[in-house]
């Protein structure tokens, strides 16, 4: 186990068989390429996504299968991409919070992770432009 | 960028610079706007606290999201 500092949580334990590497970085985040998820809590739907090159980046991300099934296949049965084909794939999806009664997952532009390196990239679906800010909470009735 | 493609800034609006791409083909315009919105979408997504979370956490654990309907049909997506 090493340990790495960040901003939002301290010093964290850090496994280094667990960390996710995204050589490219993320859109708009070139010089993030290592991250790690945390738990966020019970029930488990919700994860930090820390970086590990920058103490102070970390996304909340989720499993896109729990607002959307089949999305992890729909995604991958459309992409071209050699460095996914017959790879077991996990799928991220970066949830953006305008407020806790209003957030959103981008479905558009998932994080696709290969398993077999822990090796992923962010990829863009150009077809599915109304996936940019997917509603996870519309209405909140207690008011 | 390359021949033909030009950036071009369009508006700056407080710390938000819009810009755009002047390149010959209607389609790769189209791609760079998608670009641009993921971005735009990544860095609005790094702001969320862990005080926000904990109250979201919280609001989720009575299941309001639609939870994919496991019909026996088994996807391993779960990993350890």
């Amino acid at each position: 186990m090493n340990s790495y500092k960040t901003t939002r949580f301290g010093q964290i334990p850090v496994d280094p068989e667990k960390i996710l590497r995204f050589p490219e970085g993320l859109l708009g985040f070139p010089k993030a390429v290592q991250f790690y998820l945390l738990e966020t809590g019970e029930p488990n739907v919700f994860f930090w996504l820390q970086s590990l090159d920058d103490p102070g980046l970390a996304f909340v991300v989720m499993d896109p299968e729990n607002v959307h099934p089949g999305y992890r296949e729909r995604v991958l049965s459309a992409l071209s991409d050699l460095f996914f084909r017959d790879q077991e794939v996990q799928a991220l999806v970066i949830v953006t919070v305008l407020s806790p009664e209003s957030m959103t997952a981008n479905l558009q532009g998932p994080l696709l992770i290969r398993m077999a390196d822990r090796t992923g990239r962010q990829v863009v679906l150009f077809e599915e432009e109304d996936w940019l800010r997917y509603p996870l909470l519309q209405v909140q009735e207690s008011r | 960028m390359g021949d033909n493609i030009r950036i071009v800034v369009l508006e700056v609006k407080g710390s938000q610079v819009r810009l755009g791409v002047e390149a010959p083909s209607d389609l790769s315009i189209h791609r760079d706007e998608v670009w641009e919105k993921i971005m735009e979408e990544n860095r609005k997504a790094t702001t969320v606290t862990p005080d926000q979370m904990e109250i979201i956490v919280k609001k989720f654990s009575s299941p309001r999201i639609k939870k994919g309907k496991k019909d026996g049909s088994d996807n391993g997506e779960k990993k350890k």
